[in-house]
């Protein structure tokens, strides 16, 4: 009885039930979009032109962060709380808190690889706007670039049909981007699924 | 690309989509995915799972009979570990029957390892959907 409460309260305000591991089964391509249909900014192709694994940082062991790790193909967990979610990724043990209750990000934040992530229900889709994103990042390792501007932020959407946890990623980056850099991702539930832990040794962080 | 040719035993044509469900990494900057190299008969030399690559290192012998190394980059370890391929599967010394992969872009003798086939007809699969041993007679 006592854990049918605490799970009561734990999501109380929430408008779905995200709760638990989830195993990624993304799309094709990791859910990236086709380089083709990508529409880079006159700098943004530069950018482009110009990318290198020196702009990854999972390549020197730190967490891949937002945009570039709104996919990967390991299992996170979604913890529900009533003024926070958050995501628990398997990869790099990156941690992300989803605020619920309204706040904004405090005028001292700084610019961070996991940058500022603000959320809301619609219906029973979860909605997460993040800001304050590292330009010491990019959105995916075919090259494309993230500019870390003040202005570019990320929305990402989720739904849950039965076991399936259905993900859009927005990237809205008008410096290097004509339109939104768009991503899709899936996971399957698995109530019985392990988060390990992700040792990483930057003398294997290899070239992609 | 002459002394490559000499000992590249076959290049053909692979599937893009295949090196997309076990890599973090787009890897089409730096490995060629359009093409598998493939080199017969090598022994390994040092193979280590870590994240965020693992790597295979490995003698192969080109057409001169010269000895050369070649480092082939792996998925994640906990990727392989989730498919069954752990720590124990090559040792120093191995002989290995044919080793595949993506040619790399940037460095020489520099490959994205795809799979493995032992001396027994077991084959590995490092990359793609399924990921995982391939028993022989399987």
């Amino acid at each position: 009885m006592a854990f049918l409460a605490t799970s009561i309260v734990g999501t109380a305000f929430a408008q779905a039930d995200f709760q638990g591991i989830w195993n990624a089964q993304h799309p094709p391509r990791m859910g990236q979009p086709l380089p083709s249909d990508v529409r880079l900014t006159p700098e943004g192709q530069a950018e482009f032109e110009d990318f290198g694994a020196d702009k990854d940082p999972t390549l020197r062991c730190l967490m891949p962060g937002i945009p570039l790790g709104l996919v990967d193909p390991y299992p996170i967990e979604i913890v529900q709380q009533d003024h926070q979610i958050l995501i628990l990724y398997e990869h790099f043990h990156q941690v992300r808190r989803i605020f619920m209750d309204g706040r904004q990000a405090p005028d001292h934040w700084l610019p961070s690889l996991i940058g500022y992530s603000t959320g809301h229900w619609e219906g029973e889709t979860l909605v997460i706007k993040t800001t304050h994103m590292s330009p010491d990042n990019y959105v995916w390792t075919a090259g494309f670039p993230f500019s870390g501007d003040e202005s570019a932020y990320v929305l990402e959407r989720y739904s849950r049909d039965g076991n399936v946890l259905t993900f859009t990623g927005e990237v809205h980056d008008p410096r290097y981007y004509e339109e939104p850099y768009v991503v899709n991702g899936r996971w399957a539930f698995a109530p019985d699924g392990e988060i390990w832990e992700y040792e990483c040794i930057p003398e294997f962080g290899g070239l992609g | 690309m002459r002394y490559l040719s000499a000992y590249l035993s076959l290049v053909i044509l692979i599937s893009l989509a295949g090196f997309s469900a076990t890599a973090h990494h787009n890897g089409g900057v730096y490995f060629d995915l359009s093409v598998e190299l493939q080199h017969e008969n090598v022994t390994v030399v040092d193979y280590q799972l870590f994240n965020p690559h693992g790597r295979l290192i490995y003698l192969v012998t080109d057409d001169g009979g010269n000895e050369v190394e070649w480092s082939a980059e792996l998925a994640s370890a906990n990727n392989l570990r989730r498919s069954g391929i752990g720590n124990e599967v090559f040792h120093p010394g191995d002989k290995l029957k044919l080793v595949a992969g993506a040619p790399g872009l940037t460095e020489p003798n520099f490959m994205r390892l795809s799979r493995v086939e032992l001396p027994n007809g077991d084959v590995a699969i490092f990359s793609g959907g399924g990921a995982g041993f391939r028993r022989a007679g399987e």
